[in-house]
């Protein structure tokens, strides 16, 4: 009997799968998984596009969120989803490069083949905050202060290998200066010690920093990105400080899981790309400085995440921060 | 008079008829879903969130924040009616409000609630709109060493909270303290405990930990015990006599003053409010025997406490762009979403939205009292339901709302095995509620303290020198001598009759 079931269940399986052909997707809605929780910037951004996007595909779009682990349980989550297009993945740095990573070999996924890599959506680059008593204003001036005062300086991050937390090992290392590292847990608790001067020294993105700098509470040094942000035209960036090893940019991405039918892969990519040029988006990016990445399609973005793997793995082993 | 300009400005943005109708259906739907056991502002926020999106942002955020206090009131009626604490804030109130629920007062602790809160509410509100720029300035003063310092303070007086021994409570909170343990390590990213589930990562949370023992393993006690009424006696008056008045006067005060203050403070104010103001009631009670039996002190204090606790953990998100809490993170993501960054532009460049907030969290509590007082009544009812018929009711909110924190079956799984642990402890008739004490303050304890050691580079001495934290920790000394005075002097008295 039971086998008679399951001949069954293989035989309706089987059917099932002959009759959702990947050319009608999506013939009903699809789940994007956020893996942070609601109210970040990162969930804000996917709900703006999700928005728009259910118009492009004409099918609703429902954001879930997944929190946990930095991002790595929504990941492993969509990681083994089934690859039929109506499972999609908001992914980012932190669990598709960094933590890979960091925890070499204790992930389920992989962060190239387990996944068909669809599109590119933002890119961020950090600011550099210091606090308002901090003997320093300028990035040249920190690098002297703290090659004439070793070991001296304190800079915070949301964690362990975050992107923020990278940022400052990447300064630190391309600089050859000493700081030490404050982890903090989530995102805004370090904001307080740097503005009463507990720790001396942050990296975060152009929104979360904004509001504080334009009160005088923190003031801004320097940028982590190849070019000057346009909110921050006086922040010298790492490059122009002739450190472009430092170079350290946030970014998101789309993805679904690997094996997913190319034609899904495609009318995805396109249906975002569509997205990101309405104006509501557009105003949200600018606001929150995030820069589009609407240029890299599948094929760009799969590579992008490889080139982005084989940095961190780098930056792993030179800090000795594996795991 | 800046004060009042600002209030007025902001009493014109609270009072049009749409934005009393949004605080009037945020406060009904707080109140609803903080009555249903398990379900807690942060899962409904979460829920609502994607609603607010096409209002207006004052209409938005008020909204939101009248969820959030009405959540607060909602709350504590499972905590006074089914002794199913929602949320770390109402664990305090479940203790003496549950016992005069059993002794027919079920009312008298209701109302006592609502009265308290809506006191608090004000003088928190007056606070906000009075001191915030200087509040915010006080929270700044708080580093990583001086929130240690608070934090074992807080430790130690939720030790004598408890109406048992101070070690079994002591215990108890240790072993919260180690269950708070489990997941990654803030300074080396090492997994603790985790046994390889990334869904441990980030340790274990506060609500299936709560629901576990509270909902689930009480559920099983109950059911244990022939068929019974959740009343043990006739249900007397359900608004407070003379007599109740004159004893929650003081306590409300005190509760209001206390969590004002606490609020202010990112991570964990309206619960360490909570347990503070008990305690401090406890301590300066003339009759501290009746704790733990049905004191309306124990519910008037800490009942103040947070809901004044509540309101002033706004004044971080709005003068510093810090969220105190996890709900308080949800409300920033409904600022962003309207393109409103939070921080300490807003009360410059949004003066309406600033002021409106304010404005209408008065507006707010005026209505929880209207809307509580009369469904008093109607609460009381459902203790003379046969537990028969609510228990399963109970069991499935409170599924649905472990399951919405995180939307993923393994908070399940966790909750059920707590449940069988959480037997074990109410047989045994240990006290849960420090447990959860020590669950939510350990891990800001362990992390305030090796910050701090990290900053000093490993000179212990910080803690002693710095004025705020060598006076915190001084009282936390002194309070530890006290407690153990009334025991000294005990065994004293039993060694001279002998």
């Amino acid at each position: 009997m039971i086998r008679l079931m399951t001949i069954a269940a293989v035989v309706a399986a089987t059917f099932g799968v002959g009759m959702a052909r990947a050319e009608d997707w999506p013939t009903r809605p699809v789940t994007w998984v956020v893996p942070f929780a609601a109210g970040g910037v990162t969930d804000t951004t996917a709900r703006k596009i999700a928005v728009v996007l259910a118009d492009k595909l004409g099918q609703s779009v429902i954001v879930e969120n997944k929190p946990g682990a930095g991002g790595i349980v929504g990941t492993e989550g969509v990681a083994v989803a089934k690859p039929d297009g109506y499972t999609v993945l908001y992914a980012s740095g932190g669990p598709m490069a960094i933590l890979p990573n960091l925890k070499k070999g204790k992930l389920s996924y992989d962060p190239v083949k387990d996944f068909a890599h669809v599109q590119g959506i933002t890119s961020s680059s950090q600011l550099i905050v210091a606090s308002p008593n901090a003997p320093f204003n300028t990035l040249p001036e920190l690098i002297a202060y703290a090659k004439a005062n070793p070991g001296k300086v304190n800079f915070g991050s949301p964690g362990i290998g975050t992107a923020q937390h990278f940022a400052g090992e990447l300064l630190a290392a391309a600089a050859d200066i000493e700081m030490t590292h404050i982890p903090y847990k989530a995102g805004t608790s370090q904001m307080v010690d740097l503005m009463s001067g507990v720790i001396d020294l942050s990296f975060d993105y152009t929104s979360v920093i904004k509001p504080y700098s334009d009160a005088g509470k923190m003031k801004v040094i320097g940028a982590t990105g190849p070019e000057r942000l346009p909110s921050f035209p006086d922040a010298m960036t790492v490059v122009e400080a002739g450190l472009p090893d430092a170079v350290n940019v946030g970014w998101t991405s789309v993805a679904l899981p690997a094996g997913t039918p190319q034609e899904i892969v495609d009318k995805l990519s396109g249906a975002l790309q569509a997205s990101m040029a309405d104006p509501s988006v557009v105003e949200y990016f600018a606001i929150n400085a995030q820069t589009p990445i609407t240029d890299k399609g599948p094929k760009d973005m799969t590579q992008f995440v490889v080139e982005e793997n084989e940095k961190f793995a780098r930056i792993v082993t030179a800090a000795g921060l594996a795991e | 008079m800046d004060l009042l300009a600002n209030l007025s400005l902001g009493f014109q943005h609270a009072l049009t008829f749409n934005n009393i109708a949004y605080a009037f259906i945020g406060c009904l739907l707080g109140t609803l879903i903080g009555v249903l056991p398990g379900l807690g502002p942060l899962a409904t926020i979460a829920m609502l969130l994607p609603i607010t999106y096409s209002l207006s942002p004052d209409a938005a955020l008020i909204m939101l924040a009248g969820i959030y206090y009405g959540a607060q009131y909602g709350g504590s009626t499972t905590a006074i009616i089914v002794n199913l604490p929602g949320e770390s804030s109402s664990v305090v109130t479940a203790i003496d409000g549950y016992q005069m629920a059993r002794q027919g007062r079920a009312g008298v602790a209701l109302s006592t609630a609502a009265i308290g809160s809506f006191f608090a509410g004000c003088t928190a509100t007056l606070a906000i709109a009075a001191f915030a720029p200087i509040l915010s300035e006080a929270a700044l003063q708080f580093g990583p060493k001086e929130y240690f310092a608070l934090m074992i303070l807080g430790i130690l007086l939720a030790t004598v909270l408890s109406t048992g021994p101070v070690l079994e409570s002591l215990g108890m909170v240790i072993l919260g303290a180690m269950i708070s343990l489990v997941g990654t390590d803030v300074n080396t990213g090492e997994q603790r405990f985790t046994f390889g589930l990334t869904q441990l990562y980030d340790g274990v949370d506060f609500v299936p930990l709560a629901m576990g023992i509270f909902g689930f393993a009480e559920i099983v006690r109950n059911l244990r015990s022939e068929e019974r009424s959740l009343v043990t006696q006739k249900i007397t008056n359900l608004f407070p006599t003379r007599d109740d008045w004159r004893k929650m006067t003081a306590p409300i005060l005190r509760g209001s003053a206390l969590g004002t203050f606490l609020g202010i403070l990112p991570g964990g104010g309206a619960a360490l409010a909570s347990f503070a103001s008990y305690t401090l009631e406890k301590k300066i009670s003339r009759t501290p025997e009746e704790f733990g039996h049905g004191a309306i002190a124990g519910v008037a204090g800490p009942e103040s406490a947070n809901n004044a606790a509540a309101q002033t953990s706004f004044i971080p998100l709005l003068t510093l762009g810090l969220p105190s809490n996890a709900v308080m993170a949800l409300i920033v993501g409904a600022m962003m979403i309207h393109n409103i960054q939070p921080g300490p532009q807003v009360m410059t460049s949004n003066p309406g939205l600033f002021w409106g907030l304010i404005a209408s969290m008065w507006v707010g509590n005026l209505m929880l009292v209207i809307l509580n007082l009369p469904l008093v009544g109607l609460w009381v009812k459902l203790l003379t339901i046969p537990y028969r018929f609510l228990y399963p009711a109970i069991m499935m909110f409170c599924c649905i709302g472990i399951y919405s924190i995180k939307n993923d079956t393994f908070e399940l799984y966790q909750a059920a095995l707590v449940c069988v642990v959480g037997y074990g402890i109410l047989q045994l008739k240990l006290p849960p509620a420090p447990m959860l004490l020590g669950l939510v303050l350990g891990p800001q304890v362990e992390e305030n303290f090796r910050r701090a050691m990290l900053l000093s580079r490993g000179d212990a001495t910080v803690f002693f020198t710095s004025p705020l934290s060598g006076t915190l920790l001084a009282i936390a000394v002194v309070a530890l001598i006290f407690m153990m005075l009334p025991s000294i002097r005990a065994r004293r008295e039993k060694a001279l009759q002998e």
